[in-house]
């Protein structure tokens, strides 16, 4: 599903260049629920970054789903994270001022859907257990029904890929547990594969495969269950 | 398909920050608004004028006596003996003209019964009617027997009706004209406020010969209307009427004319002319304030723009393309404006028609202005709207995504 061949990413800051990732080699099938770990500054989030289409390596290549991701265009890109892939960020980001409801129709509009908006909103919203909050602005929820808001969106074009970046980062251990839940559930029942970023060995504990990052570079690899 | 849920979106977006967006709207509210009372003022009296000159009557040429200058000395015109009834049967026959009428003016009492009114007085001949385009709604004109037989003939107009008459018929009735019988043989026409705002229907017109003598103890007239042959025959016709009275008056040649000649068409034509160019300043002023309108748009995107990275960069996480970005912040502003635009000509139709409520100034919207000023609010903000969403739509996903 997700495959990277020699990624290697560098930022030029003013004269020196920062290599971020530095040869990575790795596949993570259909259906496989990948914890990614590491360090701040180890790579992992240039990783997600490109593994989400959201940027491109500066050598090697990246092939999603068999297709080789580098060569596409902004648009192009586009169209996958729309289709493909969902988010789940550390941070929420939802729309300001906008409902639960609202936040989680937006990736539809993209996708150039009209119909039945409204009623897979809504069944999304009850999949993640959000019933009767869909009227709610995203000001108004906890952080973890935030998070849930987020998952239902990430989920409502069908996704094959799950990315998630810390999504438990902001969150009390409690709330965690049962958002982590919600991927383990999602993973088990529709074979959505994921990947998730975490420093937190218990988060990482939900998943069935842990890569650790150092300095640019995968430094351990191992199933876990 | 593509584009309603883009502008779904934009509205949206617009009603999450009310207060700016009103704020942002105003601008172009208030341009809008000017543009159109601007234009409705403008238009208005150029509407006023044109509706003068046609009650006026077509090619008109106006003599009266005295010049500007008389033997190095300036006189005053109009109060000098030299313009005679004679000279106006003579202008008749020149080539050019079409018509002549002598006129001679005063003010009277008018009795009827136990009425009376206080009117102006007015002898001419028949051509008047054709000069003056003015024909009777009852009865008939002044004929060539009444100024012949010095008959005590008189035609009235509409205001005068009301005033003497009310709802009686005058045709045929006997009125006091300062003490002199006359009997009503036509009543004129409603001819309504001439160009200085004179009731042209509060008048009497006796045949010239009767108020020469009867009413009024005159020899000269006060002036002579002339109607010439054709627009493009007005500039011979002045010659001919020149050059006609000063051989009549044998004025010799280098000597001044004790006459002056005024093109009336011209003048009004003149004047109307006038009106359209301060139309179109005035439209051109106002449409200054739309465009800085149009900038505090562009301005307000721009903070827009830069206060919403993080939502652009959620957008393009979940799949907007560029031109998604692109769209949505340009339909926002092109909602702004044309919003703006609507509220703008509602509030400019409101105000002219409160100017011309409130003030004699009349007014009048014209389709033209409304359909201008929405067409050019929707290009402003299409114009002002395009570079920020631009900036929108180049943004890298990932550092508007991180951007705090």
């Amino acid at each position: 599903m997700i495959e990277a061949r020699d990624l290697v990413k560098e930022y030029v800051i003013g004269d020196t260049v920062l290599r971020a990732l530095d040869g990575v080699n790795v596949h993570i099938g259909r259906g496989e629920f990948a914890a990614i770990m590491g360090p701040s500054g180890s790579g992992k989030s240039t990783f997600m970054n490109i593994a989400g289409c959201l940027d491109r390596p500066t050598s090697g290549s990246y092939i999603l789903d068999g297709t080789p991701v580098e060569t596409l265009s902004r648009d192009a890109l586009a169209g996958i994270r729309n289709r493909m892939l969902g988010f789940v960020f550390q941070g929420f980001n939802l729309l300001p001022r906008t409902t639960a409801l609202e936040n989680v129709e937006l990736p539809m509009y993209y996708s150039g859907q009209e119909e039945d908006m409204e009623e897979k909103a809504y069944a999304a919203l009850k999949s993640v257990g959000l019933a009767g909050r869909e009227r709610h602005f995203s000001s108004q929820l906890s952080g973890g029904q935030q998070q849930r808001v987020a998952i239902a969106r990430a989920l409502i074009n069908d996704p094959s890929v799950i990315l998630a970046d810390e999504p438990t980062g902001n969150l009390d251990s409690r709330t965690s547990v049962e958002i982590m839940d919600i991927f383990t559930k999602l993973n088990a029942e529709k074979g959505i594969t994921i990947v998730l970023v975490t420093h937190e060995p218990d988060i990482a504990g939900f998943a069935m495969r842990q890569i650790h990052f150092r300095d640019g570079k995968i430094v351990s690899d191992e199933r876990t269950k | 398909m593509f584009i309603l849920p883009t502008v779904k979106i934009a509205f949206r977006g617009l009603r999450v920050n009310k207060m700016r967006s009103g704020l942002t709207m105003l601008g172009i509210i208030i341009g809008v608004a000017a543009v159109i009372t601007m234009l409705a003022v403008g238009e208005g009296a150029r509407e006023y004028l044109a509706k003068s000159i046609a009650s006026l009557g077509s090619n008109l040429i106006l003599v009266i006596p005295g010049s500007t200058t008389s033997g190095g000395a300036r006189m005053g015109t109009g109060n000098t003996n030299t313009l005679v009834a004679s000279d106006a049967q003579a202008l008749e026959g020149e080539s050019a003209i079409d018509a002549a009428a002598p006129i001679v003016r005063g003010v009277g009492q008018v009795v009827f019964q136990d009425r009376n009114w206080n009117t102006a007085i007015m002898g001419t001949t028949g051509s008047y009617e054709i000069i003056r385009d003015w024909p009777v709604s009852e009865g008939r004109f002044i004929n060539r027997q009444d100024i012949d037989g010095m008959t005590k003939d008189c035609l009235i107009g509409t205001t005068v009706v009301q005033e003497l008459f009310g709802d009686e018929d005058p045709l045929g009735r006997i009125i006091r004209i300062n003490q002199v019988p006359f009997t009503v043989v036509g009543v004129l026409q409603k001819k309504g406020q001439s160009l200085m705002g004179q009731d042209q229907d509060d008048i009497i017109i006796t045949p010239l010969s009767t108020a020469m003598s009867r009413l009024f103890g005159k020899t000269s007239v006060n002036a002579i209307m002339v109607k010439g042959k054709s627009d493009s025959l007005m500039n011979h016709a002045v010659e001919q009427v020149k050059t006609l009275l000063r051989q009549r008056h044998r004025i010799p040649e280098g000597g001044d004319d004790d006459f002056s000649v005024m093109n009336l068409s011209e003048m009004l034509a003149a004047a109307e002319t006038q009106t359209k160019i301060m139309t179109m300043l005035l439209g051109a002023v106002a449409s200054v304030s739309l465009l800085v309108g149009g900038i505090g748009i562009m301005n307000i995107m721009l903070v827009s723009v830069t206060e919403r990275t993080r939502e652009i960069g959620i957008r393009m996480a979940v799949g907007a393309r560029e031109r998604d970005i692109l769209l949505q912040f340009l339909v926002e502003a092109v909602v702004l404006s044309l919003t703006g635009g609507v509220i703008g000509i509602l509030l400019g139709v409101g105000f002219s028609t409160a100017i011309s409520e409130l003030s004699r100034f009349q007014t009048s919207v014209s389709l033209f202005s409304v359909v201008l000023s929405f067409a050019f609010s929707a290009a402003v903000g299409i114009f002002f709207g395009f570079y920020p969403a631009r900036k929108a739509a180049g943004m890298d996903p990932i550092s508007a995504l991180r951007y705090e």
